[in-house]
């Protein structure tokens, strides 16, 4: 079999593995917030024949698009079509396909490498939780990989073909989500930071520049085609002020204590050992420019996260994903070092401590309050309350929802078209079912003729869920 | 006969009028969901977690009532920022406005003076629930000392790294606390702030229980 088969049978088999492993109970885990979200952003562009960009609230229309594709397909247009399961099948493909793509560095990591990455990608929690959600991440990851491969095969090369490719690859994962841009500066620069061979050629640096223009020029017009030119400033400034501002403003360390604590379900192996291996590529194979590049590109990124004060954990796909790439080559450095059967055990072991960190953080407690991947996730409560409203009340009860903060209800009444939102307390109260906050509690008219039962919608947010005494 | 008639064409005039105008029942459209961001997670380090369904019933002796019903109460702020501290023992428990006592910031405590020895059974206490909060380090202790220096049972405890009981989140039901049929006289409660202010707050609080014989 010659090399570029091989490698596309081990994509294959990587990519059907992942999906494997993404596969079960898909639509189990309570839909977060985010998700919910997502799915009203979603059901708007399928009813208005398109995504509208508001760049004050949420991320690009290209999530949308993707999975308005199997939507229109299959004639689904509102929110009570849609069921969790399927939804999220739009970001497993996303990250299996991401896992199987990471084969396309083959040539510039090494085959071996690059397959032990891309088993990694496949099987590692972080990767594997965000690709099971509904939200931007797994897709971005899916462009970032196609960006490296992209940039490596530019640098190679030298050709223009590959400069317009990763301009659009660019423009692509901005228009994903606005903070990419930073990704894509922090990743792309150590590539052009004089770690060039001389045997790979070495272009003057006149044409570098233009190419680089060049490719600037693609990414902007497909960031002003996807998100129109008139939201272009509004949301970078946005989005600026939103990451230096007070809106989860957490510690440099945070991250740190997110995927390096031992705390909360099972242990974070995929960071431990992955850091472990990286360090070894760092310490043994830093002549490598594949090494000394995806070094700089993790550093840079790792220390722009810290710095900012906003932080959420996805944010950490992107430096995750470069260390994961670094671990690959590592792993093998230390395979070579040792006899076949040793490094063989050695990798058995590595990827069954993997898996077990999958088990309990993905699968397992994946909406646990603690687990360090669930942030403020929708609490198993959201789907008793979704089974209980189906068993009990008729199709077109009237659901009166009054909540300041009510998400991800919206996802949960879907089915219940006569369901009404209200911020603050309304002017009549005429629910069949009333759904309120604790504090709006004692504002209810007649509430003796109520019988409430909280459930939680999130760690620490509870709604009190009303049933008229005596209805149905 | 003349009547009979009028007021039968006026009755089929009414009828044939709304049939003819095709009347349908009122259709509202109802609110929309806002979106919003990612949520910030809620930063209580040993929040209970939500229980489901409703509250389950805790069994009380046949003879128990609520001991501290117009009992005297007292407190380490003495002059509350809001409120008498005699409306914690007043069998109102509305979350509204003015009827809450508001202690100052930091760790306080008021306790109750049941009048005589008796077996405790439960205490429950409403600290504020207009709005979603969490009140932290609540101390729920027990004793026959008026000082709290000797015989002192702690019959609940949040505090982080002291306590094993649970943070929670303030609700029109109150907390119900387990007092295991603890013989004492005084019920003093502590708290140090809460997840919106700095400030202590009370409405109410009951103790269940019978007078020792």
């Amino acid at each position: 079999m010659n090399f570029s088969r091989c490698l596309c049978a081990a994509a294959l088999a990587v990519f059907l593995l992942a999906l494997l492993l993404r596969w079960p109970g898909l639509g189990d885990m309570p839909f977060h917030t985010d998700e919910a979200n997502n799915a009203l952003l979603l059901e708007e562009s399928l009813s208005a024949g398109g995504f509208q960009y508001r760049p004050h609230e949420h991320h690009g229309p290209t999530l949308f698009w993707l999975a308005g594709v199997p939507c229109k397909i299959l004639g689904v247009s509102s929110m009570s079509q849609m069921e969790a399961w399927a939804l999220r099948l739009t970001t497993v493909w996303c990250g299996a396909l991401a896992a199987a793509s990471v084969l396309l560095l083959a040539p510039w990591l090494g085959k071996v490498p690059a397959l032990l990455a891309a088993l990694m990608v496949c099987v590692a929690a972080p990767f594997h939780y965000y690709s099971r959600v509904f939200i931007h991440e797994s897709l971005l990851l899916l462009l970032t990989v196609w960006l490296l491969a992209a940039l490596w095969r530019w640098r190679e090369s030298g050709r223009w073909r590959w400069a317009v490719v990763s301009g659009a690859l660019a423009g692509l994962m901005v228009a994903t989500k606005e903070n990419a841009a930073v990704t894509v500066v922090l990743v792309g620069w150590p590539f052009w930071l004089g770690f060039r061979e001389k045997p790979l050629g070495f272009a003057p640096r006149r044409r570098d520049a233009k190419l680089i223009f060049g490719a600037g020029l693609v990414a902007l017009a497909v960031v002003l085609v996807c998100i129109g030119p008139e939201n272009l400033w509004r949301a970078m400034a946005l989005h600026t002020r939103r990451g230096l501002g007070a809106e989860h403003h957490w510690p440099w360390w945070q991250f740190f204590a997110w995927f390096g604590s031992w705390h909360g379900p099972g242990l974070p192996w995929s960071v431990w050992l992955g850091s472990l291996a990286a360090t070894t590529a760092v310490l043994f194979q830093w002549r490598e420019p594949a090494v000394r590049i995806l070094a700089t590109g993790l550093a840079g990124l790792l220390l722009f996260h810290c710095a900012l004060p906003y932080k959420t954990p996805w944010l950490m796909l992107e430096p995750l994903l470069l260390l994961t790439l670094l671990a690959g080559v590592g792993l093998d450095g230390l395979r070579r070092r040792r006899s076949l059967m040793v490094g063989g055990l050695v990798l058995g072991v590595f990827f069954a401590l993997l898996l077990a960190e999958t088990w309990a953080r993905s699968f397992h407690h994946q909406a646990r309050a603690d687990n360090p991947l669930a942030y403020a996730p929708s609490a198993p409560a959201m789907n008793d309350l979704a089974r209980d409203l189906a068993a009990r009340c008729p199709p077109d009860a009237v659901i009166q929802v009054v909540a300041g903060d009510y998400w991800p209800l919206p996802w949960v009444l879907r089915k219940f078209p006569n369901a009404g939102f209200w911020p603050g307390e309304p002017r009549r109260w005429f629910g069949d079912v009333l759904i309120c906050a604790p504090e709006i509690i004692g504002r209810v008219p007649d509430a003796g003729a109520w019988r409430f039962t909280p459930y939680a919608l999130r760690p620490g947010v509870i709604v009190l869920v009303g049933f008229r005494k005596g209805a149905w | 006969m003349k009547k009979t008639v009028c007021i039968s064409l006026a009755l089929t005039l009414t009828v044939t009028v709304a049939l003819a105008a095709d009347l349908v029942p009122l259709k509202t459209e109802l609110p929309k969901p806002v979106l919003i961001g990612t949520p910030v997670p809620v930063k209580v380090a040993n929040l209970e977690p939500a229980r489901k369904g409703e509250r389950p019933p805790f069994m009380l002796p046949r003879d128990a009532v609520n001991l501290a019903q117009g009992k005297a109460v007292t407190s380490s702020d003495s002059e509350p920022l809001l409120g008498e501290l005699v409306m914690i023992t007043d069998g109102v428990k509305d979350g509204d406005e003015g009827n809450f006592v508001e202690l100052g910031d930091g760790k306080q405590w008021v306790q109750l003076d049941l009048g005589q020895t008796s077996i405790i059974n439960a205490v429950l206490v409403w600290h504020f629930h207009s709005q979603a909060r969490v009140y932290h380090d609540v101390v729920v202790q027990v004793s026959d000392d008026p000082d709290f220096i000797s015989g002192v049972t702690t019959v609940f405890n949040s505090t982080p790294g002291a306590g094993k009981d649970f943070s929670y989140l303030e609700t029109y039901e109150g907390k119900l606390i387990d007092a295991k049929g603890a013989k004492s006289r005084y019920v003093r409660l502590f708290s140090k702030g809460n997840t919106t202010n700095a400030a202590n707050h009370y409405i109410e609080v009951e103790v269940w229980g019978v007078p020792a014989k």
